[in-house]
Protein backbone atom coordinates (compact mmCIF):
# COMPACT_ATOMS: atom_id res chain seq x y z
CA UNK A 1 0.00 0.00 0.00
CA UNK A 2 1.29 3.40 -1.26
CA UNK A 3 1.45 6.60 1.48
CA UNK A 4 -1.08 7.61 -0.79
CA UNK A 5 -3.46 5.19 -0.61
CA UNK A 6 -2.78 4.36 2.89
CA UNK A 7 -4.28 8.49 3.56
CA UNK A 8 -7.14 7.80 1.06
CA UNK A 9 -8.41 4.54 2.49
CA UNK A 10 -7.86 6.21 6.21
CA UNK A 11 -10.21 9.48 4.78
CA UNK A 12 -12.71 7.22 3.57
CA UNK A 13 -12.86 4.33 6.16
CA UNK A 14 -13.88 7.36 8.61
CA UNK A 15 -17.18 8.91 9.29
CA UNK A 16 -17.36 11.98 7.61
CA UNK A 17 -17.38 15.30 9.63
CA UNK A 18 -20.66 15.92 9.39
CA UNK A 19 -21.40 12.77 11.81
CA UNK A 20 -19.24 14.66 14.70
CA UNK A 21 -21.07 15.91 17.60
CA UNK A 22 -20.35 19.87 18.08
CA UNK A 23 -16.89 19.80 19.98
CA UNK A 24 -16.65 22.34 22.60
CA UNK A 25 -19.94 21.71 23.93
CA UNK A 26 -19.11 18.31 25.42
CA UNK A 27 -15.96 19.32 26.58
CA UNK A 28 -17.17 22.62 27.98
CA UNK A 29 -20.07 20.82 29.95
CA UNK A 30 -17.57 18.53 31.25
CA UNK A 31 -15.34 21.53 32.09
CA UNK A 32 -18.17 22.86 34.09
CA UNK A 33 -19.58 19.73 35.90
CA UNK A 34 -15.64 19.74 36.90
CA UNK A 35 -15.58 23.34 38.08
CA UNK A 36 -19.22 22.59 40.29
CA UNK A 37 -16.88 19.46 41.88
CA UNK A 38 -14.35 21.50 43.05
CA UNK A 39 -17.03 24.35 44.40
CA UNK A 40 -18.67 21.41 46.31
CA UNK A 41 -14.92 20.05 47.21
CA UNK A 42 -14.51 23.40 48.64
CA UNK A 43 -17.72 23.85 50.86
CA UNK A 44 -17.48 20.87 52.15
CA UNK A 45 -13.98 21.65 53.66
CA UNK A 46 -15.25 24.39 55.21
CA UNK A 47 -17.71 22.39 56.91
CA UNK A 48 -15.19 20.09 58.51
CA UNK A 49 -12.98 22.82 59.23
CA UNK A 50 -16.52 24.23 61.13
CA UNK A 51 -17.35 21.12 62.66
CA UNK A 52 -14.05 20.37 64.03
CA UNK A 53 -13.65 23.62 65.81
CA UNK A 54 -16.92 23.40 67.49
CA UNK A 55 -15.89 19.94 68.42
CA UNK A 56 -12.43 21.19 70.19
CA UNK A 57 -14.25 23.89 71.74
CA UNK A 58 -16.75 21.13 73.60
CA UNK A 59 -13.65 19.05 74.10
CA UNK A 60 -11.77 21.90 76.01
CA UNK A 61 -15.34 22.41 78.02
CA UNK A 62 -14.85 18.60 78.96
CA UNK A 63 -11.60 18.99 80.26
CA UNK A 64 -12.57 21.78 82.01
CA UNK A 65 -15.68 19.86 83.80
CA UNK A 66 -13.29 17.20 84.31
CA UNK A 67 -10.23 19.35 85.53
CA UNK A 68 -8.53 16.97 83.52
CA UNK A 69 -5.21 17.36 81.99
CA UNK A 70 -5.37 17.72 77.65
CA UNK A 71 -4.91 14.61 75.81
CA UNK A 72 -4.44 13.73 71.87
CA UNK A 73 -7.73 11.56 72.12
CA UNK A 74 -9.35 14.43 74.42
CA UNK A 75 -8.53 16.69 71.64
CA UNK A 76 -8.83 14.55 68.05
CA UNK A 77 -10.64 16.06 65.51
CA UNK A 78 -14.34 15.00 65.14
CA UNK A 79 -13.51 14.75 61.66
CA UNK A 80 -10.42 12.53 61.61
CA UNK A 81 -7.19 12.85 59.27
CA UNK A 82 -8.53 9.11 57.76
CA UNK A 83 -11.97 10.47 56.92
CA UNK A 84 -10.87 13.69 55.40
CA UNK A 85 -8.70 11.82 53.16
CA UNK A 86 -10.82 9.34 52.01
CA UNK A 87 -13.84 12.29 51.43
CA UNK A 88 -11.08 14.15 49.66
CA UNK A 89 -9.79 11.13 47.88
CA UNK A 90 -13.27 10.68 46.17
CA UNK A 91 -13.35 13.87 45.05
CA UNK A 92 -9.50 13.56 43.57
CA UNK A 93 -10.88 10.53 41.45
CA UNK A 94 -13.85 12.64 40.36
CA UNK A 95 -11.70 15.18 39.29
CA UNK A 96 -9.08 13.09 37.47
CA UNK A 97 -11.86 11.26 35.97
CA UNK A 98 -13.42 14.89 34.67
CA UNK A 99 -10.55 15.93 33.60
CA UNK A 100 -9.58 12.79 31.72
CA UNK A 101 -12.72 13.14 29.77
CA UNK A 102 -12.09 17.18 28.90
CA UNK A 103 -8.52 16.26 28.06
CA UNK A 104 -9.81 12.99 25.51
CA UNK A 105 -12.49 15.73 23.90
CA UNK A 106 -10.52 18.40 23.68
CA UNK A 107 -9.77 19.32 19.79
CA UNK A 108 -6.32 19.12 20.38
CA UNK A 109 -5.83 15.68 19.31
CA UNK A 110 -8.01 16.02 16.56
CA UNK A 111 -6.20 19.32 15.20
CA UNK A 112 -3.41 17.25 15.45
CA UNK A 113 -4.38 14.83 13.01
CA UNK A 114 -5.40 17.39 10.40
CA UNK A 115 -1.95 19.21 10.78
CA UNK A 116 -0.05 16.12 10.31
CA UNK A 117 -2.41 14.81 8.07
CA UNK A 118 -1.82 17.92 6.01
CA UNK A 119 1.71 17.67 5.98
CA UNK A 120 1.97 14.40 4.94
CA UNK A 121 -0.24 15.74 1.88
CA UNK A 122 1.88 18.52 1.52
CA UNK A 123 5.00 16.34 1.74
CA UNK A 124 3.89 14.16 -1.01
CA UNK A 125 2.96 16.86 -3.35
CA UNK A 126 5.89 18.83 -2.92
CA UNK A 127 9.66 17.55 -3.17
CA UNK A 128 11.18 14.99 -5.69
CA UNK A 129 7.64 12.91 -5.02
CA UNK A 130 5.42 15.08 -6.70
CA UNK A 131 2.46 12.70 -6.44
CA UNK A 132 -0.92 13.77 -7.84
CA UNK A 133 -3.27 13.76 -4.53
CA UNK A 134 -7.38 14.25 -5.36
CA UNK A 135 -8.28 17.85 -5.44
CA UNK A 136 -10.77 17.45 -2.88
CA UNK A 137 -7.55 15.42 -0.67
CA UNK A 138 -8.10 18.44 1.77
CA UNK A 139 -11.33 18.32 2.53
CA UNK A 140 -10.36 14.22 3.18
CA UNK A 141 -8.31 15.23 5.93
CA UNK A 142 -10.58 17.77 7.40
CA UNK A 143 -12.98 14.55 7.56
CA UNK A 144 -10.24 12.51 9.28
CA UNK A 145 -9.82 15.25 12.03
CA UNK A 146 -13.49 15.35 12.70
CA UNK A 147 -13.64 11.52 12.62
CA UNK A 148 -10.85 11.66 15.50
CA UNK A 149 -12.19 13.99 17.12
CA UNK A 150 -16.04 12.45 16.63
CA UNK A 151 -14.98 9.08 18.11
CA UNK A 152 -13.12 10.88 20.68
CA UNK A 153 -16.38 12.02 21.53
CA UNK A 154 -18.33 9.02 21.24
CA UNK A 155 -15.88 7.02 23.32
CA UNK A 156 -16.25 9.67 25.63
CA UNK A 157 -19.88 9.47 26.03
CA UNK A 158 -19.97 5.53 26.23
CA UNK A 159 -17.67 5.69 29.40
CA UNK A 160 -19.99 8.51 31.00
CA UNK A 161 -22.89 6.31 30.28
CA UNK A 162 -21.19 3.07 31.48
CA UNK A 163 -20.16 5.24 34.72
CA UNK A 164 -22.88 7.26 35.57
CA UNK A 165 -24.74 4.81 37.72
CA UNK A 166 -21.57 4.69 40.01
CA UNK A 167 -21.19 8.33 39.87
CA UNK A 168 -24.69 8.77 41.15
CA UNK A 169 -24.12 6.70 43.89
CA UNK A 170 -20.95 7.99 44.42
CA UNK A 171 -22.00 11.51 44.32
CA UNK A 172 -25.57 10.95 45.93
CA UNK A 173 -24.06 9.18 48.92
CA UNK A 174 -21.88 12.08 49.74
CA UNK A 175 -25.09 14.14 49.53
CA UNK A 176 -26.63 11.93 51.46
CA UNK A 177 -23.89 11.86 54.41
CA UNK A 178 -23.26 15.67 54.13
CA UNK A 179 -27.17 16.76 55.29
CA UNK A 180 -29.47 13.20 54.02
CA UNK A 181 -31.49 11.22 56.21
CA UNK A 182 -30.23 9.59 59.27
CA UNK A 183 -28.24 11.26 62.01
CA UNK A 184 -24.51 10.07 60.94
CA UNK A 185 -24.72 13.20 58.85
CA UNK A 186 -22.40 16.79 58.73
CA UNK A 187 -25.89 18.18 59.25
CA UNK A 188 -26.78 15.85 62.34
CA UNK A 189 -23.19 16.37 64.04
CA UNK A 190 -23.87 20.45 63.60
CA UNK A 191 -27.72 20.02 64.75
CA UNK A 192 -26.08 18.62 67.88
CA UNK A 193 -23.12 20.88 68.75
CA UNK A 194 -25.63 23.74 68.27
CA UNK A 195 -27.84 21.85 70.45
CA UNK A 196 -25.41 22.26 73.70
CA UNK A 197 -24.85 25.92 72.79
CA UNK A 198 -28.65 26.33 72.87
CA UNK A 199 -29.47 24.64 75.71
CA UNK A 200 -26.19 26.15 77.32
CA UNK A 201 -27.81 29.57 77.09
CA UNK A 202 -31.18 28.72 78.07
CA UNK A 203 -29.89 26.98 81.19
CA UNK A 204 -26.32 28.47 82.19
CA UNK A 205 -26.99 31.97 80.91
CA UNK A 206 -30.31 32.42 81.49
CA UNK A 207 -30.61 30.63 84.65
CA UNK A 208 -27.54 33.81 85.96
CA UNK A 209 -29.72 36.41 84.74
CA UNK A 210 -33.17 34.75 86.09
CA UNK A 211 -33.90 37.24 88.69
CA UNK A 212 -32.05 39.89 87.27
CA UNK A 213 -33.21 42.74 85.73
CA UNK A 214 -35.56 42.70 82.18
CA UNK A 215 -32.92 44.26 80.92
CA UNK A 216 -30.16 41.61 81.56
CA UNK A 217 -32.39 38.60 80.06
CA UNK A 218 -33.80 40.23 77.00
CA UNK A 219 -29.77 40.58 76.36
CA UNK A 220 -29.68 36.62 77.25
CA UNK A 221 -32.85 36.39 74.67
CA UNK A 222 -31.46 38.14 71.72
CA UNK A 223 -27.98 35.91 72.05
CA UNK A 224 -29.92 33.01 71.96
CA UNK A 225 -31.81 34.28 69.04
CA UNK A 226 -28.70 34.99 67.17
CA UNK A 227 -27.57 31.39 67.94
CA UNK A 228 -30.62 30.02 66.30
CA UNK A 229 -30.23 32.05 63.15
CA UNK A 230 -26.25 31.10 62.94
CA UNK A 231 -27.64 27.29 63.16
CA UNK A 232 -30.09 27.61 61.16
CA UNK A 233 -27.48 29.11 58.36
CA UNK A 234 -25.43 26.60 58.87
CA UNK A 235 -27.69 24.19 58.09
CA UNK A 236 -28.97 25.62 55.61
CA UNK A 237 -25.19 25.42 53.81
CA UNK A 238 -25.07 21.66 54.28
CA UNK A 239 -28.66 21.80 52.74
CA UNK A 240 -27.15 23.86 50.03
CA UNK A 241 -24.16 21.66 49.84
CA UNK A 242 -25.93 18.49 49.75
CA UNK A 243 -28.17 19.90 46.79
CA UNK A 244 -25.38 20.89 45.19
CA UNK A 245 -23.73 17.68 44.81
CA UNK A 246 -27.32 16.42 44.10
CA UNK A 247 -27.13 18.84 40.75
CA UNK A 248 -23.96 17.27 40.11
CA UNK A 249 -25.13 14.02 39.88
CA UNK A 250 -27.96 15.56 37.34
CA UNK A 251 -25.55 17.19 35.14
CA UNK A 252 -22.92 14.12 34.94
CA UNK A 253 -26.56 12.31 34.05
CA UNK A 254 -27.28 14.82 31.59
CA UNK A 255 -23.90 15.46 29.71
CA UNK A 256 -23.71 11.42 29.75
CA UNK A 257 -27.34 11.56 27.92
CA UNK A 258 -25.38 14.30 25.23
CA UNK A 259 -28.51 17.00 26.63
CA UNK A 260 -26.17 20.13 26.98
CA UNK A 261 -29.46 22.52 28.36
CA UNK A 262 -29.70 20.51 31.64
CA UNK A 263 -25.81 20.28 31.97
CA UNK A 264 -25.89 23.97 32.21
CA UNK A 265 -29.22 24.07 34.24
CA UNK A 266 -27.80 21.74 37.04
CA UNK A 267 -24.20 23.23 36.89
CA UNK A 268 -26.16 26.62 37.31
CA UNK A 269 -28.19 25.59 40.60
CA UNK A 270 -24.54 24.54 42.05
CA UNK A 271 -23.63 28.04 41.42
CA UNK A 272 -26.62 29.55 42.62
CA UNK A 273 -27.30 27.37 45.81
CA UNK A 274 -23.17 27.66 47.25
CA UNK A 275 -23.35 31.72 46.89
CA UNK A 276 -27.14 31.70 48.46
CA UNK A 277 -25.64 29.55 51.22
CA UNK A 278 -22.54 31.67 51.70
CA UNK A 279 -24.26 34.76 51.97
CA UNK A 280 -27.04 33.08 54.35
CA UNK A 281 -23.65 32.49 56.70
CA UNK A 282 -22.28 35.76 56.25
CA UNK A 283 -25.15 37.05 57.10
CA UNK A 284 -25.69 35.18 60.40
CA UNK A 285 -21.90 36.28 61.27
CA UNK B 1 -26.69 6.04 54.36
CA UNK B 2 -28.04 6.31 57.48
CA UNK B 3 -27.15 3.43 59.92
CA UNK B 4 -30.27 2.81 61.65
CA UNK B 5 -28.54 0.87 65.10
CA UNK B 6 -26.61 4.29 65.64
CA UNK B 7 -29.81 6.09 65.21
CA UNK B 8 -31.56 4.19 67.94
CA UNK B 9 -28.42 4.82 70.32
CA UNK B 10 -27.74 8.54 69.42
CA UNK B 11 -32.21 9.07 69.56
CA UNK B 12 -31.58 7.65 73.35
CA UNK B 13 -28.57 9.24 74.52
CA UNK B 14 -30.76 12.20 72.80
CA UNK B 15 -33.68 11.45 75.34
CA UNK B 16 -30.79 11.10 78.30
CA UNK B 17 -29.53 14.69 77.53
CA UNK B 18 -33.07 16.36 76.93
CA UNK B 19 -33.78 15.03 80.39
CA UNK B 20 -30.64 16.50 82.11
CA UNK B 21 -31.35 20.06 80.36
CA UNK B 22 -35.01 19.93 82.31
CA UNK B 23 -33.22 19.23 85.56
CA UNK B 24 -30.76 21.67 84.73
CA UNK B 25 -33.93 24.51 83.46
CA UNK B 26 -35.29 23.82 87.34
CA UNK B 27 -32.23 24.03 89.10
CA UNK B 28 -31.80 27.06 90.91
CA UNK B 29 -28.28 26.70 92.45
CA UNK B 30 -25.53 27.70 90.17
CA UNK B 31 -23.43 24.98 91.38
CA UNK B 32 -26.01 22.08 90.59
CA UNK B 33 -26.72 23.79 87.21
CA UNK B 34 -22.64 23.51 86.64
CA UNK B 35 -22.67 19.88 87.51
CA UNK B 36 -25.44 19.26 85.34
CA UNK B 37 -24.12 20.90 82.66
CA UNK B 38 -20.88 18.76 82.82
CA UNK B 39 -23.28 15.66 82.81
CA UNK B 40 -25.16 17.28 80.01
CA UNK B 41 -21.87 17.68 77.92
CA UNK B 42 -20.68 14.42 78.67
CA UNK B 43 -23.79 12.83 77.41
CA UNK B 44 -23.90 15.38 74.04
CA UNK B 45 -20.08 14.43 73.72
CA UNK B 46 -20.98 10.65 73.14
CA UNK B 47 -23.77 11.80 70.55
CA UNK B 48 -21.87 13.98 68.32
CA UNK B 49 -18.76 10.97 68.60
CA UNK B 50 -21.36 8.40 68.11
CA UNK B 51 -22.25 10.55 64.61
CA UNK B 52 -19.22 11.40 63.34
CA UNK B 53 -18.34 7.75 63.51
CA UNK B 54 -21.36 6.92 61.76
CA UNK B 55 -19.89 9.84 59.02
CA UNK B 56 -16.60 7.91 58.52
CA UNK B 57 -18.07 4.54 58.42
CA UNK B 58 -20.25 6.26 55.22
CA UNK B 59 -17.29 7.95 53.93
CA UNK B 60 -15.64 4.28 54.14
CA UNK B 61 -18.97 2.70 52.13
CA UNK B 62 -18.28 4.76 49.18
CA UNK B 63 -15.03 3.21 48.65
CA UNK B 64 -16.33 0.72 45.66
CA UNK B 65 -17.93 3.97 43.98
CA UNK B 66 -14.67 5.72 44.02
CA UNK B 67 -13.11 2.35 42.63
CA UNK B 68 -15.45 2.34 39.46
CA UNK B 69 -14.85 5.98 38.78
CA UNK B 70 -11.35 5.80 38.74
CA UNK B 71 -11.43 2.33 36.78
CA UNK B 72 -13.29 5.01 34.24
CA UNK B 73 -10.01 7.39 34.41
CA UNK B 74 -8.05 4.90 33.44
CA UNK B 75 -10.12 3.83 30.40
CA UNK B 76 -10.32 7.05 29.65
CA UNK B 77 -6.86 7.77 29.62
CA UNK B 78 -6.26 4.23 27.70
CA UNK B 79 -8.63 5.75 24.78
CA UNK B 80 -6.59 9.20 24.87
CA UNK B 81 -3.37 6.67 23.86
CA UNK B 82 -4.96 5.18 21.73
CA UNK B 83 -5.59 8.46 19.51
CA UNK B 84 -1.92 9.63 20.43
CA UNK B 85 -0.98 6.55 18.91
CA UNK B 86 -2.73 7.01 15.46
CA UNK B 87 -1.33 10.71 15.75
CA UNK B 88 2.19 9.09 16.29
CA UNK B 89 1.71 6.29 13.04
CA UNK B 90 1.09 9.96 11.33
CA UNK B 91 4.36 11.47 12.45
CA UNK B 92 5.83 7.99 11.18
CA UNK B 93 4.68 8.42 8.06
CA UNK B 94 5.61 11.97 7.66
CA UNK B 95 9.14 11.05 8.59
CA UNK B 96 9.13 8.32 6.36
CA UNK B 97 8.34 10.13 3.35
CA UNK B 98 10.62 12.79 4.36
CA UNK B 99 13.40 10.38 4.12
CA UNK B 100 12.12 8.52 0.96
CA UNK B 101 12.11 12.66 -0.44
CA UNK B 102 15.72 12.53 0.80
CA UNK B 103 16.83 9.40 -0.97
CA UNK B 104 14.95 10.43 -4.01
CA UNK B 105 17.18 13.64 -4.22
CA UNK B 106 20.34 12.09 -3.73
CA UNK B 107 19.23 9.46 -6.60
CA UNK B 108 18.26 11.93 -8.96
CA UNK B 109 21.86 14.15 -8.29
CA UNK B 110 23.89 10.79 -9.06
Amino acid sequence: MTARSMILTLAVSLPLAGCAPSAPALSGNIGAIRSGAAQTRTESAGAFAAINTTGRDSAIEGLLDDNAAPSDDALAPLITRDTAARWNAAFDQIDAYLAGLQDLTDTHRSDEAYARLAGIGSALQSGVLHARLPRDSSSAFTAFGAAIQAGAERKAQSIMRETDPAFQLLVRGMGDLVAGPGRGTLSGIVESQWRERLDGIAADEYGNVKQGTRDQRRAVIIDYGKALDARDAQLYALASLRDSLFALAEAHGAAAKSRDGATLYWIEQIDQRLAKARASVQEAR
Amino acid sequence: MPDSSIDQIVTELEGIRDAVQARRLDASDADERQRLGAEYRKVNARIVKLQATAFAAGTEALGSQVASIRSAGNEIKAAAKRIDAINDVLHGIAGVLGVVDSILRIAARA
